[in-house]
């Protein structure tokens, strides 16, 4: 069975730093994938190339058989909309916008009618136990409250993959597993592979692999074929 | 203060750099307006004081009568301290000419600003832009109304170096025949003519540019706020205290709005002649009229730098920076329905006028309480505004069916002052507009009249004779239409006669005998001996005709010449001066006019004197408005570009991001605009009924308006459009970082 994301030779460079060093990677579908490493490693760099939203220097990288490293801006953006969910560590709910205005965003973006939208979007963010938070302005709520405000904005379109960037980074421990926990559940439930930047051991047991990055280039253990 | 810790503040980044140079134009241009503005104000009050002697008055001679109040007219000399003194309005080309027709003893001693001595008969004293004219034109068109140029009125007695202005010198004894001659003394302490009405529009005008400028720089010194704040916070962080803080921002714009006030007054100096050229009220200034004193600029910029300074540090307090940078949002206060009340007042007070005056109650200061609601109003939508876009944005959110109608309506819900602030410049100028173009239509449609089959055409010279026998003695009037005849592009003279006392069908009706009424084609004639017509059709009306009681004009008495041209304006000149020169002369004291002249005399209002002035101030209210938009939306822009990039990251298009930009200015911008619009022709036929005791009321906007309209309308596109086109840069994915 061939990778739903497929990685080849990425090397991305920021003036002289030189980010990601060549990287092969494939994820499977349905896996979920912690990535590890010191800071400034390339992990974010990395995760920023697989998803379309940084282009790579050189390599390739292709996910579901189309290469999107050659698509136009405009077609990675329709992709990222179909296709991908993304979680930050913080500050990335709009803050005008209602909880529940929040989530709908995506569902709009992709031509649904608004009042479907805000019905699905409240079906999220009941699932993520937040029915009492769904009107409130993101500066209103807590940060393990904004941050499952996110993931079910990440959610909610049914994304084949969500790519997290410690995305408990800024809770404390309890918040944390909280958060994590009900992510990969619902991450489980829906068969949607999971690409998690984190600190934390302990949240990378939850994931199917491990993968290490260091100065831009993954751990040995982890090259594509070798396992 | 630490001088490395100033730096640290002020030198932070090119964007930091773009700030101050924002800071300094916008407060450049600033000064340069009201300068300018506080010149014409001073410029406006010189020019009545220095023509004020040309409405000189006196007690009124009536010729051979002794009516009360009246001067007999036995005086064969005036005495040295006396003169007899006839004022008119003359024409050349449809510009206005005042002329004053002056008898008094070579020996008088009674002196004229301007002129060294008095013109004795035959001899003028004419301005320098009447000389030119006479001298560039034939004689016969012009010249040969006064007689021999004896001097000119000098600047130090004229309003506008466009004046025209003539003093003529005249026997006693005719002059004092006229039915408008007067006695005057003295030339010198005349009141003013409408000196404070101009000053109180100047002033109105004024607040109406410089709202928008100050508004400019208000926005200007916001530009990079929030890179500001994280770098005042940063200083907060390693030690400053908010005292410190404060005292930077204020130093840093202090600084730069004085540099910027200097420039303003070094270009208020540079651009007064060019200000000077615009015409007020028939004349433009002289430049000196428009200089502003080293006392008045000094007090400008230092009132400016000290409320810049003021502002700043103000603001920056506020803002309560804490030493952990980012702080949360500050959220706005929602406006309340209360900020209704102002605008409600200003209405309220307008619109009690109005119904009072209508009502036939007796309104004490009229004008003084049209004045005071119009600007209540003004202040009121001002105050309204963030109220009204709140509901804007408020149904926007819940209406919208796209993302980007999302977002923009709840940021527009959600900071509805900051978004208010953006577009207000252009709501008070379009506010303005509408209200001026709907008070100015009355003036326009009445200035130019109508022309046609039936009606009187336009470029027919309508002499009124005097009631003076020799006036009305028809021979006179029949050898004066002769000579008028001759006149090459003089198509045909007709004598118009009256009955002397008003009994009967005949009354107040204008009588032409057969022969001569044919020639005007004016449609269908009775056939009579002598018809009558309406009246009103020497002013527009069309003409009916019938049979005349009257059967011979022999009895009748000549009141009226129509000299009809052939339209060409150097023929009506030679008609007209025909008519004041030596071989007609003494036919009427009023000069002739065509219709257009008359009713342009009769409605020559305020609002079509100031119409130049108007437009020119809308127009650079419009422009500052427009470039303040652009400033507020690239700059809201920057503030939010992560949460932008945030959305393309998310999948939204350049194209939903451009949309997002777009409606954030536009409701705001069409919604209150809209408002604007029709309260602005609200309140003009409030302030028209009220002020003409429903004599008049609004019609239709003119071209100008429309242009007024659309230009605005222009610039506000182009200033989103100008935000919209740096949005792909200002998002791109690669510059911004997500953690
Ligand atoms: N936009 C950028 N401009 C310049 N340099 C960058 C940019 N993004 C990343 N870098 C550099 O590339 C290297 C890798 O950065 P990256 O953010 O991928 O690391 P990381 O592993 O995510 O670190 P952290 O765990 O601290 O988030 C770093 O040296 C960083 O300074
Ligand atoms: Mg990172």
């Amino acid at each position: 069975m061939t990778a739903l994301i497929q990685a080849r030779g990425l090397r991305k460079f920021f003036g002289t730093t030189d980010a990601l060093r060549g990287i092969d990677l494939d994820i499977q579908r349905g896996e979920v994938v912690a990535v590890m490493g010191p800071s400034g490693s390339g992990k974010s760099s990395l995760l920023h190339c697989l998803a379309g939203v940084l282009l790579p220097d050189s390599g390739t990288v292709s996910v579901g058989g189309t290469v999107i490293t050659a698509l136009s801006e405009a077609r990675r953006s329709a992709l990222r909309l179909k296709e991908f969910g993304f979680v930050f560590q913080f500050g990335q709910l709009l803050p005008d916008l209602t909880a529940v205005d929040n989530v709908t965003i995506p569902l709009l973006l992709g031509g649904m009618k608004r009042r479907q939208a805000l019905t699905a979007a409240r079906g999220w963010l009941d699932r993520l136990g937040l029915e009492v938070a769904a009107d409130q302005l993101p500066g209103e709520l807590s940060g393990g409250e904004a941050q499952r405000v996110a993931i079910a904005r990440a959610l909610v379109t049914q994304p084949s993959v969500l790519f997290a960037d410690e995305p408990t980074g800024s809770l404390d421990s309890l918040a944390a597993e909280n958060v994590l926990t009900a992510m990969l559940e619902l991450v489980r439930k829906a068969g949607t592979t999971l690409v998690m930047i984190t600190h934390d051991p302990r949240t990378a047991a939850y994931a199917d692999r491990e993968i290490i990055v260091r100065d831009g280039q993954l751990a040995a253990t982890d090259r594509v074929g070798v396992k | 203060m630490n001088p490395s810790v100033v730096r640290l503040a002020v030198i932070g980044s090119r964007a930091s750099w773009g700030r101050l140079l924002g800071i300094t134009a916008g407060v450049a241009v600033g000064v340069t307006l009201a300068l300018l503005l506080g010149g014409a104000y001073q410029g406006l009050g010189a020019r009545d004081e220095r023509s004020s002697w040309m409405y000189a008055s006196g007690e009124y001679v009536v010729g051979g009568d002794t009516g009360p109040g009246a001067v007999t007219a036995d005086m064969a000399s005036l005495g040295d301290d006396r003169v007899a003194l006839a004022h008119t309005t003359d024409r050349h080309e449809g510009d206005r000419i005042v002329r004053l027709d002056l008898a008094a003893p070579t020996t008088s001693s009674v002196t004229i600003p301007g002129i060294t001595d008095l013109p004795q008969p035959g001899e003028y004293y004419a301005s320098p832009a009447l000389i030119d004219r006479i001298a560039q034109v034939p004689p016969d068109e012009l010249g040969d109304r006064f007689g021999t140029l004896t001097g000119t009125i000098s600047d130090s007695a004229l309003a506008s170096p466009d004046s025209l202005v003539v003093v003529v010198g005249a026997r006693t004894s005719a002059l004092i025949e006229r039915p408008a001659a007067q006695i005057v003394t003295s030339f010198t302490d005349v009141p003013h003519r409408a000196g404070t009405n101009y000053q109180t529009v100047a002033i109105v005008g004024a607040i109406a540019v410089l709202f928008p400028v100050l508004l400019l720089v208000s926005i200007v010194t916001g530009l990079g706020a929030v890179a500001r704040r994280e770098r005042f916070a940063t200083l907060r962080l390693i030690g400053a205290t908010p005292r410190t803080v404060a005292a930077i921002a204020a130093v840093e714009t202090s600084a730069t709005s004085l540099i910027g006030a200097l420039i303003g007054v070094l270009l208020a100096a540079l651009l007064g002649p060019v200000a000077a050229l615009v015409s007020v009220d028939d004349g433009v200034f002289f430049p000196s009229d428009l200089a502003v004193t080293p006392l008045t600029a000094a007090t400008v910029v230092a009132v400016t730098v000290a409320a810049s300074a003021i502002t700043a540090g103000g603001r920056i307090r506020r803002a309560g920076i804490g030493p952990l940078g980012q702080t949360k949002q500050q959220a706005e206060k929602t406006p309340s329905l209360l900020r209704l009340v102002p605008l409600a007042g200003g209405l309220g007070i307008l619109i009690a006028t109005t119904v009072a005056v209508l009502a036939g109650l007796l309104v004490p200061r009229v004008g003084t309480l049209v004045v005071i609601g119009f600007t209540i109003t003004t202040v009121g939508l001002l105050v309204a505004g963030p109220y009204l876009t709140l509901l804007a944005g408020g149904i926007m959110a819940r209406r919208s069916k796209t993302a980007a109608g999302v977002i923009a309506g709840n940021r527009i819900r959600r900071t509805p002052v900051a978004t208010f602030r953006s577009v207000s410049g252009l709501v008070v100028a379009v506010f303005m507009v509408s209200v001026f173009a709907g008070a100015a239509t009355t003036a326009d449609q009445s200035v130019a009249p109508n022309d046609g089959p039936g009606l009187l055409p336009v470029s027919t010279l309508i002499q009124y004779l005097d009631s003076t026998p020799a006036a009305t003695d028809p021979a006179r009037t029949e050898a004066a239409r002769g000579r008028l005849a001759a006149i090459s592009g003089v198509t045909q003279v007709t004598t118009i006669f009256t009955i002397d006392s008003g009994e009967g069908p005949d009354a107040n009706r204008l009588l032409i005998s057969a022969d001569a009424v044919n020639d005007l084609n004016l449609g269908i004639v009775p056939s009579a001996p002598v018809v009558s017509v309406n009246s009103d059709a020497l002013s527009g009306a069309p003409a009916v005709f019938t049979p005349a009681e009257a059967t011979d004009v022999a009895e009748l008495t000549p009141r009226i010449l129509l000299i009809g041209t052939n339209g060409s304006p150097a023929a009506i000149e030679r008609a007209r001066t025909a008519l004041q020169a030596g071989t007609i002369a003494g036919t009427g004291w009023m000069p002739a006019g065509t219709r257009t002249d008359l009713a342009d005399d009769r409605l020559q209002s305020m609002a079509a004197s100031f119409a130049n002035l108007a437009y020119l101030g809308i127009g650079v209210a419009t422009l500052i408005a427009g470039l303040s938009l652009a400033i507020a939306t690239i700059s809201a822009m920057i503030d939010r570009r992560r949460m932008l990039a945030l959305l393309r990251l998310l999948g939204m298009n350049l194209a939903g991001l451009r949309r997002i930009i777009t409606l954030e200015a536009a409701a705001p911008l069409l919604s209150v605009m809209a408002i604007s619009i029709g309260l602005g022709f609200l309140v003009a036929d409030l302030i028209l009924v009220g002020l003409t005791n429903g004599g008049r009321s609004v019609g239709w906007p003119d071209a100008r308006y429309i242009g007024a309209l659309l230009a605005s309308a222009v610039l506000a596109l182009a200033a989103v459009a100008v935000a919209v086109s740096r949005l792909g840069k200002n998002t791109d994915l690669a510059a911004i970082r997500y953690e």
